[in-house]
């Protein structure tokens, strides 16, 4: 079998671990800052237009079937080899972006609020080699470990959330669109960055197996219980911390300090938290084996075994918050890249179908 | 060979870790001085904090009270929190704390708000930690010794969280007070502890006095300074018109003799309508009974009537009058803390003029009517 | 030039033997075909080979079979020849140590003095009909395997020709409940070391003929039989047509136990991990043979191991089957938890201590620093020291004869725990969670050594880099347990991937009159269980 096969049930949880996995910790507080407690409905509008886009791109996936084609040949066959370089590229500074703002995220996590004194270097070491491990084990591996993963990631968030909800004053998000239309557009522009996650089927074109003919619908429902989960995350979240919400860091953590009913207890909650901080390392090396497939495509080179250079050159820039402070140069970057990366993860996806098709008929008849 | 060069990686690995973590000290938590409270006072121009840490014991059992206070001053609260580190030994670990307490003088001459930034902007504070104000200094009330357990913090944060809103006193958070003191009118309050000596004897520590703590009075904050103090009766007047404080106790004429009456269920809904708040509160009320104390629950079996009209007709002038004199208080220094704006906020959005609306512009109704439970 | 002469001569060896396996392997495919029961048939290729590799060629015209056996045997004292005269002078040629002497005399000497008129073999054969393995081998490797397990052979005055007798010694013990899985409530037999009896075990529970037993040899000295049981109509073909491949590919110098061939039967090595079921009891392995498994009875072994395997499986007693399903699944979720908090518990231990003490409960801080404020050590060393401690006990008393291991454990509590704890170098928590988390290792025996190992790992890691150190670890290791797959088995099957109709006996247990189809997550020919 194919190491890099997956099934249609796991690319539907594996969408659940990447929706999920960054959302709940710098981006409540990051769109509070922007448009106060309407924050939820930025979440809400850049989940319809990531829906709407992760259909083309499963539309496409099932053009695919036929002849499996990758999503550099697809590119190659359809708009040139230059183009195929241009998207691809593009693609590989998103994921690197997105691997190093993970990693920066998680590290507060982690290293901040849990630990007082954790170092940086070991910490992208321990991330560097589970990426470079589930590298070698093959996309499969990542795929079944977040469907084994997943009622555990579900389960916790849930738990961390329903004691907090009780707690909420949900009068708190009147009046509703306070900020205005084009606050929120602006807002929901601006943050696309931290959103599109459903490129990761991009790169799994021909990899993805549909299970019992079914690719649409489970992959959808585990999107909208995902995007479910993150809104909610947003409501309390807001609720809760007003016009505190944007100096708090990491919105999972303060939330669930409420889950723990009386202050003496110790902070319980961290340890279920911790459960679906697995999802953000899932996260991390799913993003890892995207870049590492870009890579690859780029260079056009297939190598039989894991490159250990490749996954290096990869982890490279995760050194730079050691030199300059990350969220600058990444804000900086992003902020000069936001149209081409709204480019590949908002319109690319409206051509794909059709890119899809033309590639699998010039494979039919060359 | 094969398994030769996967010896080698794992020993590099290994090794590698072993390296990188020498840069990497965890901290024992004997290296750490794990602070349970923090009371903040003015001496002199300077904070002085005096922190309650916990101290191990020797062995494997527990002999004496497991905390001790140390005290420290700076010019800033970071500095003081710092010298008391230099005291300690350890480092001052603040993840564990579940009070704050301010004393007199700070907060009457002290703007509060660079002191809440200092917990706030925190990752592992916790902001459901119990913030208030004391009597005197905080450190007197630290170094006292509560009557029924050995730590003050404890204590202190456990009735207040717990026991508070079953005996009708509103009570608050760092998250609450600091949110209060940021958003729309910018007040809010924190509970006022007095303590009150008692002669027992503690087995522990003679030579501390004993003490029980009272707070059932709150002082008034506007944009992180001091307002007013509330009266007893005036915090009682508040606690109607709180939600999620119930335990009222009414004390009414029956027959020449006097009768307690307890409220721990009450509805309580506040509407905005042609420009009038209307504040309607339904007082559920029963005889106070030696087993009828903590019941604010719904799901309690229904009694047989007992209380008569004219009793509750009383409750509820008595009521009336508690509500008028708190809110008095409110229009007279111009606070809110019973949320009316955020009221009007949710209704007609945020905006300069509501953020500075006074109290004396709201008109205000209320509707208070008691029943047997 | 010696160098490279003996290089061409290792190539030519090489080459040679790699022509003869390959032509074993075809001819023992042919001969399966044939007969899918061999059990009473050794026609087996292999045997010759080995035999060939051992002795040479060993077709040597100019003498007899029975000279050439003598020469083969000699320096042997435990060879006996007898010359019988019953009409004809017969030689009774026999290995002393590997034939029932009883047997011997009943079987072969008594009816052949009785017989005074026996010309041929034949003659001899008829006469011998009393025994129930008589045969007549067909050529010298027979006869030469014969020989060594104990056959006596008859020879004619010749010497060419002989009638094999089975007088083989009953050795072994008796069928008892195994000391590894006892239950409360099933059957009590199990395997023993004899693999004849173990397939007896076998066959005595599945009374059909789809039931297949396809004997191979295994083993250049020790010529180990090595029995391939599964359910025709059941067990997937290919599953089995590879199980075959692999056992006949093991080239080997002695198979002594079913473990050695548990590694060749692991298609891609795994560090930690073990791919492949043993069972000591028939009744699990005629359960497992059900569900379409294949077992593997080794003779010398009283471990069947069965393939294909689920990680799963480990959370399985075979207790579960006979109690009722709801007890059964909250077992098993004891066992799971257990299981859970024996490899990260110590590990926890120190991350909380030297990183995260905000996750403590207050009230159980303070009685860490209390119990903890005189230790020398830090966390993190002296939860190594209690695992490493914990570890050489277990190994000890594991070597230890029984009666010194109740002493040893005693000692073992009561010096290493009180007294450390008493004189202040170990912390009293750190001992209870140290023995918690051994404890719970044995919920699943099968898998001790290797939890044990990684809960040290973790415990390291963890108390390096805290808690993104145990996440870290815990990923790696779900990562690599993902990607295992065996015999068209994913290893975490039926949860990763996921296979709903499995969870029928996953971690919770559906009664069993429910169950009705095989586990999918195996490859079976025939889904429908019951019904």
């Amino acid at each position: 079998m194919n190491k890099n096969q997956i099934d249609s049930t796991q690319l539907a949880t594996l969408v659940f671990t990447v929706l999920s996995g960054e959302k709940l910790l710098q981006v409540p507080s990051l769109l509070a800052k922007d448009v106060g407690h309407d924050s939820w409905i930025v979440v809400l509008c850049l989940f319809v237009a990531d829906a709407i886009c992760m259909c083309l791109c499963l539309w496409a996936v099932k053009i695919n079937l036929k002849h499996r084609l990758t999503f550099g040949t697809i590119l190659q066959k359809t708009v040139t080899r230059v183009g195929k370089f241009v998207v691809l590229a593009l693609f590989f500074a998103l994921f690197v972006c997105r691997i190093l703002t993970l990693c920066v995220s998680s590290y507060k996590m982690f290293a901040t609020t849990f630990d007082i004194s954790t170092d940086w270097t070991l910490f992208v070491a321990l991330v560097a080699i589970v990426c470079y491990v589930a590298i070698c084990l093959g996309f499969n591996a990542i795929a079944r470990t977040s469907q084994l993963l997943f009622p555990l990631m579900f389960l916790s968030v849930l738990t961390l959330l329903v004691f907090p909800a009780t707690q909420v004053p949900i009068s708190q998000l009147l009046p509703i669109g306070e900020a205005g239309v084009e606050n929120i557009a602006k807002s929901a522009f601006s943050r696309s960055f931290w959103f599109g996650d459903y490129v990761v089927v991009y790169f799994l074109m021909e990899h993805v197996q549909p299970k019992n003919n079914k690719l649409f619908a489970p992959v959808l429902t585990t999107f909208a219980v995902g995007a479910l989960l993150v809104v909610a995350v947003n409501v309390i979240f807001v609720c809760l911390f007003g016009s505190l919400a944007q100096n708090s860091a990491i919105a999972i953590s303060k939330i669930s300090l409420f889950s723990v009913a009386d202050s003496s207890n110790g902070r319980w909650d961290w340890l279920t938290l911790s459960v679906w901080l697995m999802s953000v390392l899932v996260k991390v090396v799913v993003f890892f084996f995207c870049a590492y497939r870009c890579v690859q495509e780029v260079l056009g080179l297939h190598f039989s075994k894991t490159s250990l250079p490749v996954v290096l050159a990869i982890a490279l820039p995760l050194l730079v918050p050691l030199f300059v402070s990350s969220e600058d140069v990444v804000a900086k970057f992003v902020t000069w890249c936001t149209i081409p990366f709204a480019i590949v993860l908002y319109v690319l996806p409206f051509a794909m179908p059709l890119l899809a098709t033309i590639a699998n008929k010039k494979e039919a008849n060359p | 060979m094969n398994s030769l060069k996967r010896l080698g990686v794992f020993l590099l690995v290994a090794t590698l870790l072993v390296l990188v973590s020498v840069g990497f000290k965890g901290k024992d938590i004997h290296d750490r001085a794990i602070i349970v409270g923090l009371g903040i006072d003015l001496v002199d121009d300077q904070i002085e904090v005096t922190a309650e840490v916990i101290s191990p014991g020797n062995g494997s059992e527990q002999v004496g009270t497991y905390s001790k206070t140390v005290s420290a001053t700076g010019k800033t609260l970071a500095q003081a929190v710092q010298n008391t580190s230099q005291l300690t030994g350890k480092e001052a670990s603040l993840g564990q704390c579940v009070l704050l307490v301010f004393g007199e003088q700070l907060v009457a001459q002290q703007n509060l708000g660079q002191l809440l930034e200092f917990f706030v902007k925190s990752d592992s504070f916790k902001e459901t930690a119990t913030v208030c104000c004391c009597k005197g200094t905080a450190k007197q009330l630290f170094e006292s010794v509560e009557a029924l357990s050995g730590s003050v913090s404890l204590s202190l944060s456990a009735m207040m969280q717990s026991q508070a809103k079953e005996i009708a006193i509103p009570t608050t958070n760092l998250l609450s007070f600091a949110r209060s003191q940021r958003e729309l009118l910018q007040t809010g309050f924190l509970n006022y502890v007095e303590t009150v000596s008692t002669n027992n004897q503690s087995s522990n520590n003679q030579s501390k006095p004993q003490v029980y703590f009272v707070y059932n009075k709150v002082a008034v904050f506007a944009k992180h300074q001091f307002v007013c103090l509330l009266s007893q009766s005036q915090t009682v007047g508040f606690s109607l018109l709180k939600n999620n404080v119930s335990g009222n106790m009414f004390v009414v004429q029956h027959n020449g003799n006097d009768v307690a009456l307890r409220s721990d269920q009450k509805d309580l809904s506040v509407t905005f309508k042609n420009g009038v708040a209307h504040f309607s509160v339904t007082l559920k009320l029963q005889l106070a009974q030696t087993d009828n104390f903590g019941q604010n629950n719904s799901f309690v079996v229904k009694n047989n009537k007992q209380i008569p009209q004219e009793l509750l007709d009383q409750v509820q002038l008595e009521a009336q009058a508690l509500a008028n004199d708190f809110w008095q208080m409110q229009t007279q220094y111009n606070f809110d803390i019973v949320g009316l704006h955020e009221l009007l906020r949710s209704k007609f959005g945020t905006n300069s003029n509501l953020c500075c609306l006074p109290m004396q512009q709201i008109a205000v109704e209320f509707s208070i009517s008691a029943q047997e439970k | 030039m010696s160098t490279i002469l003996f290089w061409c001569i290792g190539i030519v060896d090489n080459f040679f033997a790699f022509f003869l396996q390959m032509l074993a392997t075809w001819a023992n495919f042919a001969l399966k075909r044939l007969a899918n029961c061999h059990f009473c048939k050794q026609e087996n290729l292999q045997v010759k080979v080995y035999f060939a590799q051992t002795f040479g060629n060993t077709s040597n015209m100019t003498q007899s079979i029975l000279q050439q056996l003598l020469q083969h045997y000699n320096n042997c004292d435990d060879v006996k020849i007898r010359t019988v005269c019953c009409g004809q002078q017969f030689s009774v040629v026999l290995l002393e140590t590997m034939c029932n002497d009883q047997k011997v005399c009943d079987f072969v000497l008594h009816p052949l003095l009785m017989q005074q008129n026996a010309k041929t073999l034949q003659d001899v054969e008829q006469q011998l009909a009393l025994s129930v393995g008589t045969k007549t081998p067909c050529n010298f490797f027979e006869v030469l395997s014969d020989f060594s397990n104990g056959y006596t052979l008859v020879f004619d005055q010749e010497g060419n020709g002989c009638v094999a007798v089975d007088t083989r010694i009953a050795l072994g013990r008796a069928v008892i409940e195994p000391p590894t899985s006892m239950v409360m409530r099933g059957p009590r037999e199990g395997f023993v070391e004899d693999a004849k009896n173990n397939v007896t075990l076998l066959r005595k529970r599945l009374k059909t003929p789809n039931f297949k037993v396809v004997n191979l040899c295994v083993g250049k000295f020790t010529n180990t039989l090595v029995s391939v049981c599964y359910l025709e109509n059941v067990a997937d073909k290919s599953v089995v047509d590879k199980v075959i491949l692999q056992v006949q590919s093991v080239c080997i110098d002695g198979l002594l136990d079913s473990s050695y061939l548990a590694r060749y039967l692991d298609g891609n090595k795994t560090l930690l991990f073990r791919r492949v079921g043993s069972t000591e009891k028939p009744d699990v392995a005629v359960g497992k043979m059900l569900e379409g498994r294949v077992a593997i009875v080794v003779d010398g072994s009283p471990m069947v191991l069965t393939v294909p395997y689920l990680y799963i499986e480990d959370l399985q007693s075979p207790g579960d089957y006979y109690e009722n399903s709801s007890m059964t699944t909250i077992n098993r979720i004891f066992r799971f938890v257990s299981v859970l908090m024996s490899v990260l518990l110590p590990s926890l231990y120190v991350c909380l201590q030297m990183y995260n003490y905000q996750i403590i409960p207050f009230k159980f801080l303070v009685t860490i620093l209390n119990a903890t404020n005189t230790i020398p050590f830090s966390p993190f060393t002296e939860m190594l020291l209690v695992l490493v401690i914990f570890d050489i006990l277990r190994e000890a008393n594991l070597r230890m004869p029984s009666a010194v291991g109740i002493s040893l454990s005693l000692v073992g509590a009561i010096v290493l725990g009180d007294a450390a704890v008493k004189a202040g170098l170990i912390g009293a928590p750190a001992v209870m969670i140290g023995a918690l988390s051994g404890i719970g290792l044995f919920t699943m025996p099968d898998n001790t050594l290797v939890l044990s190992l990684l809960r040290l790992a973790i415990t390291f890691v963890g108390g390096i880099a805290g808690i993104v150190g145990v996440l870290v670890c815990t990923t790696v290791i779900t990562l690599y347990l993902a990607s295992l797959q065996n015999y068209k088995t994913p290893f975490l099957a039926p949860f990763t991937p996921d296979i709903p109709q499995d969870r029928q006996d996953g971690v919770a247990k559906t009664a069993t009159e429910k169950m009705k189809t095989r586990p999918r997550s195996i490859p079976n020919t025939n889904k429908t269980r019951r019904g």
